[in-house]
């Protein structure tokens, strides 16, 4: 097999002096209890791929692609290898050389079709409110799956009087890079385009894959806009509402791990929760919801399992509801509660739209 | 053969998948060899049935915990069934009366520790492992840790354990009490054994009370050959502190250049201490020791037992690890002879001859480690790829463990000797091994636990299996 990627990170593999830090709360090790399933394996099969110490296996392929990235293991490891650096090289040589997973594979294809990553037919085409301050960017996860979320999310920034405006969104292409594969760089080309159409001078996300994916990724570096997260243009708002309900709120590893975005959405949270609790693990040691990597799309069991657990954590904390700020997430999450399971998971933008339509104060939710 | 070890298990808890194998091939040792097959154990009675039928089959059986030994203690050198432990995971019994807890073999030492610390009490050893090695791999390799200077190593906290022998039997060893005189010691037998007298399924542990409070120091000195007779001064001065580590010029430079850390270029080796107790033991204690390190010519000591400011005291310590990982771009550190330990007198000729060693053979070797135990951690930084470099290094450990033994100390004072120490260990303990062997043969009289470490290790520890690198001429 060809690694002409892993051959740039080499150092990265000598380096990590295979200690094991790593298993630490990483969520598919947690699941998976087999020491190949941890950032450890990944770097020893790497090394043993690009020495050729290792021939390729089917079960080479699950291996790589079973890891959310949600950079835990790299925040354990006391020798600072880029450990997610490596697995992304190790899934583009994978790639490269014809073995890519056939859920990454037809998510690469829909979204060349449809302009999102589940291959469903176009909403409807937003129409560009001039001279707004923000152009809204919503992300396929918000769009096509958590649309009542999103639906409230709007709502709430015109109840708050921020100025936004749509526009004819496709798929930032965020998460190709993490599974070996490349941006469709039409869909780039389209998003640049029509972000600058609008003329706005920040581009607001509600994802925090979409908010990385604008702000980190090289090709998106000309697109000449500042870039915001929700989360910190709410910290910025006066909000003007209160629940007595207990709340807690998950960290998503996009906004946390891999931004440092910590406080700004703890912030929200206590201006207008006054029973707001921490789960055990939470900030930078907050344990994934399993949705990211690439691993919904082709471990679907194990990533609700995932988030299963970590719904868990939220419950150990009598909290009623679960709050994070992530489609991705929240979506999780979702699908992993089990009806008998009280607790109420929202977006914190679209519980306060929530609260704001119910009054100040309201026990019912 | 291994269809019944599956049916023992579950498929669940069984592989021989490659992926499995080249995984569980190593630990974090320069070692690399495959085992036949992978079980996940979640009960005494599946041991039982597995060394039973391993017995009969003659198939080496290796326990493993977290694979975080750096010796090669748990890798497979002849294949076979390799046992890992980490399901096996609960705390059973937390006796605050007894001052006890009763704990399964996958316990991860921080886990049991934060469970502890509700009560007002730990389990004292604390291995650099700790965040995820587990108790069963700290009793089988005897770890210790920085706080081993006050509370001794793993056998120090080791009351009784449950253990499996090699032909299947379940035997109790040791009690449930603080002290017993009751004939053999035979669970501190045990501690140490590496695998290879029995699988550890059960532990009774002491337990201590955490401290009222902690104070922490960092005193630098212009010459290393004083940081060993400071340290010989404070440990016969009459106090025990609960950590006394120092680290070596080699590891200040590399933490500087990593971390960008502002530590005095001119510094050549740093004492870094802490003590643990109530405020007026603590203010002794801490006293004491900054009047020996002034005394032994320290430039600069700084002293605080404010957390925030302990953990930046700290930091240079935990800082050591990744920098000398980076320190140059070829270079990589490699776990070799990593901890001798000596008598405390002569800890200041260990640490100084350790260099004479790395200029001798033209290797970079940087030297840190829990000096108020006598131990010093050796930072190998070589090229792993290129055999040239490996050779080199091996002259350089046979003269570190010469060093050692000469200065009537030990081949590991808390890593266990696996592979990768046991040509030198078995020349240190040339008197003893007759009776190791004859105790080995008495319960083990097959060899299938953990076979080839060691006194039966290979005599040449570079090739006692594979190494892991792809080392070229």
């Amino acid at each position: 097999m060809e690694t002409k990627h892993l051959e740039k990170w080499k150092k990265e593999m000598l380096v990590c002096i295979k200690c094991a830090y790593c298993f630490g709360d990483c969520p598919i090790y947690s699941q998976l209890g087999w020491e190949s399933a941890s950032a450890r394996a990944k770097m020893i099969l790497s090394y043993g791929l690009l020495t050729k110490g290792i021939e390729y296996t089917d079960s080479i392929l699950e291996n790589f692609f079973q890891c959310t990235t949600c950079k835990q293991c790299e925040l354990n490891c006391p020798a600072k290898v880029k450990i997610l650096d490596v697995i992304e090289a190790a899934r583009k040589d994978l790639v490269d050389n014809g073995y890519c997973y056939p859920a990454h594979k037809l998510m690469r294809e829909v979204v060349e079709k449809s302009g999102n990553i589940y291959g469903e037919e176009k909403r409807k085409k937003e129409s560009v409110q001039k001279g707004a301050e923000y152009a809204l960017f919503v992300g396929c996860v918000g769009t096509y799956r958590e649309d009542e979320s999103i639906k409230r999310t709007i709502k709430l920034l015109k109840k708050l009087g921020v100025s936004f405006t749509r526009f004819d969104e496709v798929c930032c292409g965020g998460v190709f890079p993490y599974v070996g594969l490349d941006n469709y760089q039409k869909n780039v080309q389209h998003n640049k385009e029509e972000i600058k159409k609008t003329g706005a001078k920040k581009l607001l996300t509600t994802c925090p894959m979409c908010y990385r994916t604008f702000k980190n990724n090289p090709e998106y570096s000309d697109l000449g806009v500042e870039v915001v997260h929700i989360t910190q243009l709410l910290n910025k708002l006066n909000i003007d509402v209160k629940t007595d309900k207990v709340v807690t709120y998950h960290d998503p590893c996009d906004l946390g791990r891999h931004l440092g975005i910590y406080e700004e959405p703890r912030e929200i949270i206590k201006k207008f929760a006054s029973h707001f609790v921490e789960m055990d693990k939470n900030r930078e040691n907050a344990h994934c919801c399993g949705a990211g990597g690439g691993v919904r799309g082709a471990f679907t069991r194990l990533s609700i399992n995932m988030a299963k657990n970590r719904l868990k954590e939220a419950l150990n904390t009598k909290a009623d509801v679960l709050l994070t700020e992530c489609p991705s997430c929240l979506h999780n999450f979702k699908n992993a509660k089990k009806k008998r399971q009280r607790i109420q998971i929202y977006n914190i933008s679209e519980y306060l739209s929530i609260l704001m339509d119910r009054g100040k104060k309201n026990e019912d939710l | 053969m291994f269809e019944k070890i599956k049916d023992i298990v579950g498929e669940k808890n069984f592989s021989d998948n490659l992926i499995d194998k080249y995984i569980y091939a190593s630990d974090a040792s320069i070692y690399q060899s495959l085992p036949s097959v992978i079980v996940r154990p979640g009960t005494v009675e599946e041991i039982q049935e597995i060394i039973k039928y391993a017995n009969k089959e003659r198939i080496p059986v290796i326990p493993r915990g977290a694979g975080t030994g750096e010796t090669g203690g748990a890798v497979p050198v002849d294949g076979g069934i390799v046992l890992d432990l980490k399901r096996m995971n609960k705390i059973k019994e937390i006796r605050i009366g007894d001052v006890l807890c009763k704990v399964e073999p996958g316990v991860v030492n921080n886990e049991l520790n934060n469970e502890l610390k509700e009560f007002g009490f730990f389990f004292p050893p604390t291995p650099g492992s700790g965040r995820v090695c587990t108790i069963g791999g700290m009793i089988a390799n005897n770890a210790s840790g920085m706080r081993a200077v006050k509370y001794g190593a793993t056998r120090d906290s080791v009351l009784g354990l449950k253990v499996v022998l090699p032909q299947g039997e379940l035997v109790s060893l040791g009690t449930e009490t603080i002290v017993h005189s009751s004939g053999y010691q035979l669970a501190r037998l045990m501690v140490g054994s590496e695998g290879t007298l029995g699988v550890i399924v059960e532990a009774t542990l002491r337990l201590r009370p955490l401290p009222e409070k902690r104070a922490a120091g960092r005193a630098m000195f212009y010459r290393l050959g004083d940081v060993g007779k400071a340290v010989s001064a404070i440990i016969t001065g009459g106090i025990i502190p609960s950590a006394l580590e120092f680290l070596d010029n080699i590891v200040i430079k590399s933490v500087n250049e990593v971390f960008n850390l502002d530590l005095p270029k001119n510094a050549e080796a740093i004492v870094l201490f802490e003590c643990d107790g109530n405020k007026a033991s603590i203010d002794y204690e801490i006293n004491k020791i900054k009047k020996v390190c002034q005394k032994f010519g320290s430039f600069r000591i700084d002293i605080s037992d404010d957390p925030q400011e302990m953990k930046e005291i700290w930091k240079i310590r935990d800082s050591a690890f990744p920098a000398t990982c980076r320190y140059k771009e070829n270079l990589v550190r490699m776990p070799l002879a990593e901890d001798v330990a000596v008598p405390i007198s002569k800890v200041s000729d260990l640490i100084v001859n350790l260099h004479k060693i790395g200029l001798k053979n033209n290797i970079i070797i940087g030297t840190y480690g829990h000096v108020g135990e006598g131990l010093v951690h050796t930072a190998f930084l070589i090229n792993p790829e290129l055999s040239e470099q490996w050779e080199k290094a091996k002259k350089a450990i046979s003269e570190i463990f010469v060093l050692a033994q000469n200065l009537g100390g030990t081949t590991s004072g808390e890593h266990g000797i696996g592979l990768s120490k046991a040509p030198y260990f078995k020349k240190e303990r040339k008197r003893a091994l007759n009776v190791m062997r004859k105790i080995k043969n008495a319960l083990d009289p097959n060899n299938i636990l953990n076979p080839h470490k060691l006194m039966d290790a290979p005599d040449d520890f570079l090739t006692a299996t594979k190494i892991r690198y792809a080392v070229r001429e």
